[in-house]
């Protein structure tokens, strides 16, 4: 038993910082600066809840060199402080707002900070629990499950970022929409034609070394940079095929990036393919044609079903990758997120750009997740390694 | 032939003859890239376009260039070391805790997209070069971080043991061990680490702080061609020299590791 | 059963076989040995068309095997490879099921065979839902031989098949196999360049050497072998000595009455090697043992003269 040193120093800071930081910044409108709100003002009782979650959490930390089994109570007490911080922070900024339609009440480095040192101390304490034990999926989930219920009961109405978006709510899902389309559709078809590619490349020795220059290449070159070079291509493209240019592909909107898109989504699922294919243990396949299987069930009973980890590895980087990267499409006018973080930026409005980039990270990280989950039910159990 | 088994050695002469000797491609790439910021008017008339804005014509190319070139150098400064310290860190003392929680956030970051954490560095730290260099020092410590980790861990149990056995001290192990086997490895991360910067620092015009990016935002803006040009071929051409110039250093540590010199592959 | 006749395969201008000859008659197993490199596995991958040989012919049961197609005929010809070859990606059962699902036999006749080819590899029928990834090296070389076996074909490639476990497991291996191929008298050609595992095993061993078999022989026949030249060379002079493990104490033990008891003699059982008989002889510095039978019953006695004199008894 030694303590936590982990577990210590994030339910320390968060401590400190949720007492001594502002917690919440509160601005008479949009433009004008913010008045620091310090929690023990603001929060009332709720700051009690909070330090007191978090000063039992060093303490249960510290107390671990003695004491063996407090890893559950440490779990308990830092999820519980830190699934409390949102609904408490929204109840905060509606007493702050009162009943000004313009004042904006926004996180404070307190808040952030507080989260992120609970959010530390209870990644270290639940990390230690049974892998399989409720507690554990039961932190996991608490959080979100508290910052959606407070979401729906109105509790986060106050907030700045909330405001920004239920003032624009419409604009919001429509780009956010596009962004899925644009993404998503971009990096289907970039498995669509990036999987035989990578096969082709199997097939075909000679291609390999050009394929792999071209695939460093593509990744190596700034995402700006190509979406710039494309404007011209495409717009002749669009001049060029008049179906083409009724369906919108010009110099701008969003067919450049459509392309950049799928380009970036396209090399590497290719080359992933093209590697895996290349790592199937040459014994296995030995074997399979050693046993009498023609080349085409070798392939599709053997070398594919090895391969696909690591092809599937290659599209899900490919999606998380294009759901963050398709930001840059509403520089060319091509719509999405992006549109509400450059708006954000040439406004000068913090948070729109916060939740531009907030909801942009959440999709990538969801698409990831989300991703990993079905694949890991694609792939053989004989081929899953142990880790969730 | 029908042979079932397949012609590796073919394949190594395959990709020995596309490797050209080490430090030339790098070289031509740098000729370029200095001949295109100084003289970009020979690409247009190459082109037979001019461009039409305005706006940069006041700030010469070279000077842009240099400010991309700081961004990324200043960034990397502080990136590097910063990482490669976190990375050793959570390899030594990892039973902490501290390597399951730097990986976990590490990869979770990775997820964010780069634009997205540079915007998000304006609400904290303003307009124009401190919010892009705050973003582009946390976001460039992501790949060095994972690769140190990756790489330390990398390196063979039996040369650590045998360096233990013959009576180094822990710092030893890591000095004259852990680190010259792992540097390859690491060397990847930094290379990986300075060629997102270099493009993500174009992202930087959009946040007032300069750089290639600003031709080609200032012409995507004003739908002029030329001017997109102006940045984006500077920009792709100090991102390929980067990589190209960092794997050849790449390869050099990976000979003197005692490995094959191959510089593709993560 | 399998006969290659003047087989060449060469690779670039390295020839790795040169001109190679060796029968094997039906319900032979043939060990072919030699260093490292000299074409063992390249002449056995002739035999199902993994490599087809630039001149020369292999004859399964006296037909061409070039007028079959690959797939066909390597369907009906077991085989197994030093590294296993298991596919990670389906369960041991999946991969004792291969060819015979290969063949189109029926579901239920399948199940049945992949519990009797576990059997009899020494697995119990359990083991048919576990991944290759949990079985340690021995038991997915049981597995190995298993699969080869599951279409019950009359012919086995076995290259080096148990060169990567432990010698330990190794021996338990190889004494497992005997006493299937006494079961089912296949005909087997085994590749190793392990002399104690050829010994072991073989009817007949065939040394190759560059490309070329130098001989072909019963393992007994080898023991006079001039030591000057390659293939005494490579047997090494340990030969006499290893070749007493292939024969027991109870083959050429002197009755109990024939002589008189010897009461300080260490005894040995009856169904000890020879090999093992010289040792205890060596060890103990003593020309006599005691041989007690299965019960522990005094069955007899063995002088050194009796273990040298095995030779003579041979052909
Ligand atoms: N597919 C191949 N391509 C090139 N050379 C090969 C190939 N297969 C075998 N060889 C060469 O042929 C020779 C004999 O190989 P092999 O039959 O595997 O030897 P053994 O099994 O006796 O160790 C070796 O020199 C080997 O390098
Ligand atoms: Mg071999």
């Amino acid at each position: 038993m030694t303590v936590d040193w982990i577990a210590l120093a994030g339910a320390g800071a968060g401590l400190v910082s949720a007492a001594a930081l502002p917690f919440l910044s509160l601005r008479p409108n949009r433009i004008l600066a913010g008045v620091p709100q310090y929690a023990m003002e603001v929060l009332g009782a709720g700051s009690v809840l909070i330090f007191t979650a978090a000063a039992a959490a060093a303490v249960l930390a510290a107390l671990r060199r003695r004491h063996s089994g407090l890893d559950a109570a440490g779990t308990l007490v830092s999820g519980a402080g830190l699934a409390s911080l949102l609904p408490l922070a929204g109840a905060a900024a509606d007493r702050l707002a009162g009943d000004s339609a313009v004042a904006r009440v926004s996180a404070g480095p307190g808040l952030w900070l507080a989260a992120a040192g609970l959010g530390a101390a209870l990644f270290s304490f639940s990390r230690r629990l049974p892998s399989r034990s409720a507690l554990r999926l039961a932190a996991a989930l608490a959080i979100p499950a508290a910052a959606a219920a407070a979401g729906l009961a109105g509790l986060l109405d106050d907030l700045s970022l909330v405001r920004e978006l239920l003032s624009r709510r419409d604009t919001f899902t429509a780009e956010l929409v596009r962004h899925l389309a644009l993404a998503g559709g971009s990096a289907a078809l970039g498995a669509a034609v990036g999987i035989p590619l990578g096969l082709a490349m199997h097939r075909r020795p000679r291609w390999r070394g050009l394929i792999s220059v071209a695939v460093s290449g593509a990744q190596v070159i700034p995402t700006l940079s190509l979406l710039g070079l494309l404007i011209v291509p495409m717009a002749a493209l669009g001049a060029a095929v008049p179906y083409l240019g009724r369906i919108g592909v010009r110099g701008v909107g969003w067919a450049p990036a459509f392309v950049v898109l799928f380009l970036y989504a396209l090399l590497p699922i290719a080359g992933n393919t093209f590697a895996a294919l290349g790592a199937v243990a040459p014994e296995a396949l030995d074997a399979a044609r050693g046993m009498g299987m023609s080349r085409r069930q070798a392939f599709l009973r053997v070398q594919a079903p090895l391969a696909l980890p690591v092809i599937l590895a290659g599209v899900r980087t490919a999606f998380t990758a294009n759901m963050g990267n398709a930001i840059l499409a509403a520089l060319v006018g091509g719509g999405g997120l992006g549109t509400l973080v450059f708006l954000g930026l040439a406004q000068a409005a913090p948070d729109l750009i916060l939740l531009g980039a907030l909801s942009t990270s959440t999709l990538a990280l969801a698409a990831d997740r989300a991703l990993a989950l079905a694949f890991r039910l694609a792939v053989s159990r004989g081929l899953r390694s142990e880790a969730p | 032939m029908n042979d079932a088994s397949g012609n590796p050695a073919a394949a190594q002469a395959d990709s020995r003859r596309l490797r050209a000797p080490g430090w030339v491609f790098p070289a031509l790439l740098l000729a370029v890239l200095i001949l295109s910021v100084l003289r970009f008017d020979l690409i247009e008339s190459l082109l037979g376009i001019r461009a039409r804005g305005l706006l940069v014509s006041r700030i010469p190319l070279w000077e842009l260039a240099l400010q991309h070139l700081g961004l990324v150098a200043a960034s990397s400064a502080a990136a590097v070391p910063i990482a490669l310290g976190l990375g050793i860190a959570a390899v030594r003392f990892s039973e902490s805790g501290l390597r399951a929680l730097l990986v976990a956030a590490g990869s979770a970051a990775q997820t964010f997209p780069s634009a997205a954490v540079l915007a998000l560095s304006v609400p904290l730290a303003g307009f124009g070069f401190a919010p892009t260099f705050l973003a582009l020092s946390l976001y460039g410590m992501l790949p060095v971080l994972h690769n140190t980790i990756a790489g330390l861990e990398g390196v063979p149990e039996a040369a650590v043991d045998a360096a233990r056995g013959m009576g180094m001290r822990p710092r030893q192990v890591l000095i004259r061990v852990q680190l010259p086997l792992a540097l390859p490895v690491i060397l990847a991360g930094v290379r990986t680490s300075v060629v997102i910067n270099t493009a993500a620092a174009t992202l930087g015009a959009a946040m007032g702080a300069g750089g290639l990016g600003l031709p080609i935002i200032s012409g995507i803006r004003s739908f002029d061609p030329a001017l997109i040009l102006r940045g984006a071929v500077p920009s792709a051409l100090l991102a390929l020299f980067a990589d190209a110039s960092l794997r050849r250093l790449e390869d050099r540590a990976r000979r003197a590791a005692g490995g094959k010199p191959d510089g593709r592959g993560a | 059963m399998i006969r290659f006749r003047n087989i060449v395969k060469s690779y670039g201008s390295a020839r790795a076989v040169d001109g190679a000859d060796l029968e094997i008659a039906p319900g032979e197993l043939c060990v072919l040995i030699g260093p490292s490199g000299c074409g063992k596995s390249t002449l056995l991958r002739t035999a199902n068309r993994m490599v087809e040989p630039d001149s020369g012919e292999v004859f399964v049961d006296g037909r061409p095997v070039r007028e079959h197609p690959p797939e066909e005929l390597r369907r009906g010809i077991g085989y197994v490879i030093q590294s296993v070859g298991l596919f990670p990606h389906m369960t041991v059962g999946d991969n004792v099921a291969v060819v015979p699902r290969l063949l189109g036999i029926d579901k239920g006749e399948i199940a049945g065979r992949v519990d009797r080819m576990l059997e009899l590899v020494g697995l119990s029928p359990e083991w048919s839902s576990r991944w290759p990834r949990e079985l340690s090296g021995g038991e997915a070389q049981r597995v190995g031989v298993a699969r080869a076996l599951a279409a019950d074909p009359p012919i086995l490639l076995m290259d080096e098949p148990f060169g990567s476990v432990d010698p330990l497991t190794r021996v338990r291996l190889q004494r497992e196999f005997l006493a299937i191929q006494r079961r089912l008298h296949k005909t087997v050609l085994f590749v190793t360049h392990d002399v104690e595992e050829a010994i072991r095993l073989a009817d007949r061993i065939a040394v190759m050497r560059s490309g070329r078999i130098l001989r072909h022989a019963t393992p007994e026949e080898f023991v006079a072998t001039d030591a000057e030249d390659f293939v005494g060379e490579f047997l090494g002079l340990e030969y006499g000595v290893e070749i007493l493990s292939r024969r027991r104490v109870r083959e050429v033990l002197r009755p109990a009455a024939e002589i008189g008891s010897d009461p300080g003699a260490p005894s040995i059982r009856a169904e000890a090697s020879l090999k093992e008989a010289l040792g205890l002889m060596a060890a103990r510095r003593v020309e006599c043992l005691s041989v007690t039978d299965g019960e522990g019953r005094r069955a007899g006695s063995l002088r050194m003269e009796d273990v040298l004199g095995t030779w003579k008894a041979c052909p």
